[in-house]
């Protein structure tokens, strides 16, 4: 027998990659096509830098025997994993491949993601998974199931370490469904992305209602109504492109500063059209985007959780070249009022920025928390309490600018002086106080307020001079400075720059019992 | 559960009479619920409160992000705002209505 050349060798490499790259064959790729879905490999090439993505563990391969396994190939077990650079910084990912066996999970797919998550921690480096898969591979029994406990598992020792970024763009039903429930972002493709513990078949034969799929679980249903999701995009390009957006906020993990991205707007500019936007009569609303176009550098936000709980707005920014995660009140919604989900929202968004170092700049307008019996009954106590308590635990700097309203537990809540705020700013219309004027008029001049309309009002007008703004608070010192609208970028930088490098110690614990 | 005194033959009879509902599965539950308009064609009171103004009548054209009506709610005056569009073919309420969170305000085809 001859000894093979080296160019015999490397063809029979190129020769075993090809098919591997091939996944499913061109019929299915052709199939997956139709369905408005990128391959496997197509999809990380849109997520990292051009051609900067090395695939590892292409050659693994099933060893399973039962039923007819035993006669079927399913090249790279039906998912592609490695890593690449996204925006020149290392990341490592993994997409399912759903025209292999449609994307199912046995004990090698699931290895294949287990061995790279393992890798991705010990790197300290961002994890992305790309989720289109039939859900267990039920030839492979407990062996499947073993697979998922593995990856849940590592998400959790991953959690808070580096950032884990989930990309649905297939079906994700059953077990599956809990890895991105883990991850700190999941992004859904509309029409595309699916996602239910228990899918619309079950659903009928078990409880008698009929849904579809798209409404049970689609990018819409997710990420307006469950909040499980935090983007819905329209395509998978522009999902990719926000993904690749959202990654340059971010540190690579918990140990480094987020990236800095020198910037052309000047530190010092000021703007005197924040003026007149916030009202000075307390029942008007506005839009409070329109104030974070104004102050952040080149007025650049990516929103996260867009389209759940509007009534307060979250996401990443920059103020002079460095990440900020901004929480804002969002008077126009719900007249900006806490409820569960707002309090769950930025909770999480908090926790978040809070471990991978990113200050929080919080933006004050809350006329209270949403009375009624759906809200108490359904555990505002508990879950407006996981707001007070990531603010607390937080030692980023965390920046608070009092817009308008912060009246009693909404005021502490937002990030006040008393949860261990560094810097507290109000605009002149502030006004902080136990409640709105109308209501506290009517407790302390109870007598008063039963007379006429006139002397009702002058009651209120009275409350409202001596409490409804900033001086109290500030005659405590629990606003550092009352400000003029226009100089609220200015005096941010400024008092972020202060905070740089803050260093603030929490008790030694094994972890803390966030009212879940 | 009822009593009754029934004459049988001049012979007198006292009988109990249980009246038996039929238990309603889900099933027929979710089947009565599917006539509803579709959600997302119906804007919804998102928290209690007081009607100010309503900005539209039966036929008004919308836009996502038309102001439909006016709720006072939280000592604020809230634009309630359409999310598709449409046109509007039902108003449920009028200026000084009460309302709760989910209560039907307008329809729109």
């Amino acid at each position: 027998m001859a000894v093979p050349t080296i160019d015999e060798l490397l063809k029979e490499l190129e020769r075993r990659q090809d098919s591997v790259r091939a996944g499913g064959g061109p019929e299915r790729v052709q199939k997956q096509h139709e369905a408005g879905k990128l391959t496997a490999r197509e999809r990380l090439g849109r997520l990292f830098d051009a051609g900067a993505f090395a695939e590892i563990d292409m050659f693994v391969e099933h060893r399973c025997t039962a039923f007819e396994m035993v006669r079927t190939t399913a090249p790279g077990d039906g998912v592609a994993t490695g890593f690449g650079k996204i925006h020149g910084r290392p990341a490592v990912a993994f997409a399912q491949d759903f025209t292999v066996i449609g994307g199912s999970l046995g004990e090698m797919h699931a290895g294949k993601i287990s061995k790279l998550q393992d890798l991705a921690l010990k790197m300290g480096l961002p994890l992305i998974g790309i989720n289109d898969s039939g859900g267990a591979r039920i030839q492979e029994g407990v062996d499947s199931l073993r697979g998922y406990g593995d990856i849940f598992y590592r998400n959790t020792l991953a959690s808070g370490v580096i950032p884990q970024i989930s990309i649905l763009v297939g079906p994700s039903a059953g077990g599956a469904v809990y890895s991105p429930a883990i991850t700190d972002f999941v992004f859904m493709a509309k029409g595309i992305a699916k996602m239910f513990i228990t899918g619309p078949d079950v659903v009928r034969a078990a409880v008698g209602e009929e849904i579809s799929a798209e409404e049970l679980g689609g990018a819409l249903a997710h990420n307006q109504r469950s909040g499980n999701a935090h983007f819905a995009c329209d395509t998978e390009e522009e999902l990719f492109q926000t993904v690749r957006r959202l990654l340059a906020y971010l540190p690579q993990n918990c140990r480094e500063a987020p990236p800095r991205r020198p910037t052309t707007d000047e530190p010092g500019r000021t703007d005197a059209s924040l003026i007149p936007l916030v009202p000075t009569i307390p029942r008007k609303a506005y839009e409070v985007r329109d104030i974070i176009a104004r102050v952040v550098d080149q007025g650049e936000f990516l929103e996260v959780h867009q389209h759940f709980a509007q009534n307060i707005v979250v996401g990443f920014a920059r103020l002079d070249g460095s990440t900020i995660g901004l929480i804002a009140n969002q008077p126009r919604i719900m007249a900006g009022c806490l409820d569960i989900n707002a309090s769950d929202k930025a909770a999480r968004f908090v926790r978040f920025c809070d471990a991978f170092n990113i200050p929080l700049v919080t933006l004050v307008d809350v006329p209270g928390y949403l009375p009624g019996s759906a809200q108490e009954h359904g555990g505002v106590i508990r879950h407006g309490a996981k707001l007070l308590y990531a603010y607390s635990e937080a030692t980023v700097p965390k920046l608070t600018l009092i817009l308008r309203k912060a009246y009693g537990g909404a005021y502490l809540a937002m990030c006040s002086r008393h949860l261990g705020a560094d810097v507290v700013l109000a605009w002149p219309q502030a006004e902080i106080a136990v409640m709105g004027p109308e209501g506290a008029a009517a407790i302390i001049f109870r007598k008063e307020m039963a007379g006429s309309p006139e002397q009702r009002q002058e009651k209120i007008e009275e409350y409202r001079e001596k409490f409804a703004n900033p001086y109290q608070a500030a005659q405590r010192g629990y606003i550092d400075q009352v400000i003029n609208p226009k100089d609220t970028r200015p005096s941010l930088i400024a008092a972020l720059t202060m905070a740089a490098h803050k260093q603030e110690a929490r008790p030694q614990r094994k972890h803390g019992n966030i009212p879940l | 559960m009822r009593r009754f005194r029934v004459t049988v033959n001049g012979q007198p009879y006292d009988v109990s009479v249980e009246e038996v509902r039929e238990a309603k599965a889900p099933v027929s539950q979710a089947a009565a619920a599917r006539p509803e308009p579709p959600a997302g064609r119906r804007v919804e009171a998102p928290m209690p409160g007081r009607i100010l103004d309503v900005r539209v009548v039966v036929g008004s054209p919308v836009v996502p992000g038309s102001v439909v009506l006016v709720l006072e709610a939280m000592k604020m005056e809230n634009d309630i705002l359409a999310d598709s569009a449409g046109k509007i073919s039902a108003v449920h309420v009028k200026p000084g209505d009460a309302v709760n969170t989910g209560d039907p305000l307008v329809e729109m085809e």
